[in-house]
């Protein structure tokens, strides 16, 4: 509206305002005003409309364009004010009873009231939203809302439900740490306690033959290896662990390492278990002998530690395309699906392993997992529980000349 | 003479329990594992039973359980490395 426009209408206000006292006649324009001014707001109109009321001191002014329209109110001494905005509102002109004067009035939802007192005019201006021309813009802020407070609750969720699982994360790590701390001071007592009762016995001379005390040192040759490797076992894995360990590769036969690997565990368990042992010749890898060597100790290791005395235990070797497959196969317990994957987790152990008090602690698997690794390789597991496990370590082979 | 049935999976440890035991004037026997043990310990004659805790398959406190319930009186004393409580 115009600053010519607004001023005409102002004049024509006061004007109207100053009469001494307004007729019926004048209320019932005033009523009709309302009216048009509503069925303005309703349909299509100009961007600016102005209603005034002959005989009473107000003005209605609409504007905007038509889908959201403004209603602002002028009394002589309220200049303008806003009444509503907003798309599909509904306008209405109602006496001091409450009766309806002119304008529609949805008998739906809460007006708002402006009245009479609060601009001096003799009724009171309800406007209201209007049913049905649902207000797209309140509509879309709704949907907005919504949206916005599901995907915070959906945040919240989501948040909790990482939270717990962290902690009960940390539960299981910390956990799993005590095991190991537990399982390693076992490992440590029993060689100790019994170097020190043999040697005791030793020293204070009291050994029942010379036959027993051959036995003796025997005994104690092994139990102090048995220590060496456990702790040779510790340094490695935390070397592994924090990526310190050099790793020095060079070509070698897959075949012969596993024959030795087997030779030497055969060895390490007195002999009282023997290590099949069946492959193909030529099977050339480039690996750290020793790393490798560790490696398949640790899985002859869990093959007997986890099958009965009399059950076979194999290492395979073969080329596989492009790859050299080295395996252990045991007829032993065999190791439930869902423990396939963790059981390579460091301090994870087996359900086996509780419940049937087999020594251990926890690291074999994690180091095979990491060596393997290393060498660009991977660690497959075939397993059948009640039947026996097959690891399968696959290596890239190397052509030699 | 006073007999000591051995419970013990560890070659090396039972070695030296057994040596130490018999040196001592003690008549003693070892066994490697839980179901010996029960078979063992059931047949009777021993005077005292030292039990490791920590056995392949059947653990100590089920082997001693089994002896009770069995009706077995002997004295049994448990032994074990194990560092935590359970």
């Amino acid at each position: 509206m115009s600053r010519g426009q607004f001023e005409f209408y102002w004049e024509e206000a006061s004007r109207l305002a100053g009469r001494p006292e307004a007729p019926d006649a004048a209320r019932v324009a005033l009523a009709e005003a309302a009216a048009t001014a509503a069925a303005l707001a309703a349909g299509p109109h100009d961007p600016e409309q102005v209603i005034h009321a002959a005989g009473f001191p107000m003005l209605l002014v609409w504007r905007g364009p038509p889908d959201h329209p403004t209603v602002l109110m002028a009394t002589v001494d309220s200049v303008l004010r806003q009444v509503a905005t907003g798309e599909g509102v509904d306008c209405a002109a109602l006496d001091g009873d409450g009766r309806n004067l002119a304008g529609p009035r949805n008998g739906q939802g809460h007006p708002a009231l402006r009245s009479a007192a609060e601009f001096h005019i003799p009724w009171t201006l309800a406007v209201t939203a209007r049913p049905g021309s649902a207000d797209a813009a309140m509509l879309g802020r709704e949907r907005f809302l919504r949206t916005a407070i599901a995907a915070m609750l959906l945040f919240l969720l989501s948040g909790t439900y990482f939270i717990a699982r962290a902690i009960r994360r940390e539960a299981q790590v910390s956990r799993l740490q005590s095991d190991f701390v537990s399982a390693v001071s076992h490992e440590f007592r029993s060689p100790l306690t019994s170097m020190r009762q043999l040697s005791e016995i030793l020293a204070e001379g009291r050994v029942p033959s010379d036959e027993r005390r051959q036995l003796y040192y025997e005994t104690l040759v092994g139990e102090t290896k048995r220590l060496e490797r456990l702790v040779e076992t510790l340094l490695h894995f935390g070397r592994m662990e924090a990526g310190a360990h050099r790793y020095q590769f060079r070509e070698l036969d897959a075949g012969q390492l596993a024959e030795q690997s087997a030779a030497a565990f055969e060895h390490e368990l007195r002999h009282v278990r023997k290590i099949e042992r069946a492959g193909e010749s030529r099977c050339w890898i480039r690996a750290d002998a020793d790393a490798l060597s560790v490696a398949l100790r640790n899985l002859l290791d869990n093959a007997v530690k986890y099958s009965p005395p009399d059950a076979g235990v194999r290492v395979e070797w073969r080329r596989a395309g492009r790859q050299v497959a080295i395996q252990v196969r045991d007829q032993g317990l065999g190791i439930p699906l869902g423990e396939r994957r963790p059981i390579f987790d460091e301090f994870v152990r087996g359900s086996a392993a509780a419940a049937l008090n087999v020594k251990g602690t926890g690291v074999g698997l994690a180091m095979v997992r990491q060596i393997v690794a290393a060498h660009g390789g991977e660690i497959r597991l075939e397993s059948e529980p009640g039947k026996g496990s097959t690891f399968v370590i696959l290596l890239p082979a190397v052509e030699q000349i | 003479m006073t007999r000591i049935l051995i419970v013990e999976d560890e070659p090396a440890i039972a070695l030296g329990l057994e040596d130490d035991l018999k040196m001592e004037g003690y008549d003693v026997e070892v066994v490697r594992d839980g179901r010996m043990a029960a078979h063992r310990g059931r047949e009777g004659g021993f005077d005292l039973i030292l039990l490791d805790v920590m056995l392949p398959g059947q653990d100590g406190f089920d082997v001693c359980r089994e002896l009770r319930r069995a009706g077995l009186r002997t004295p049994i004393l448990m032994l074990t490395a194990k560092a935590q409580e359970e």
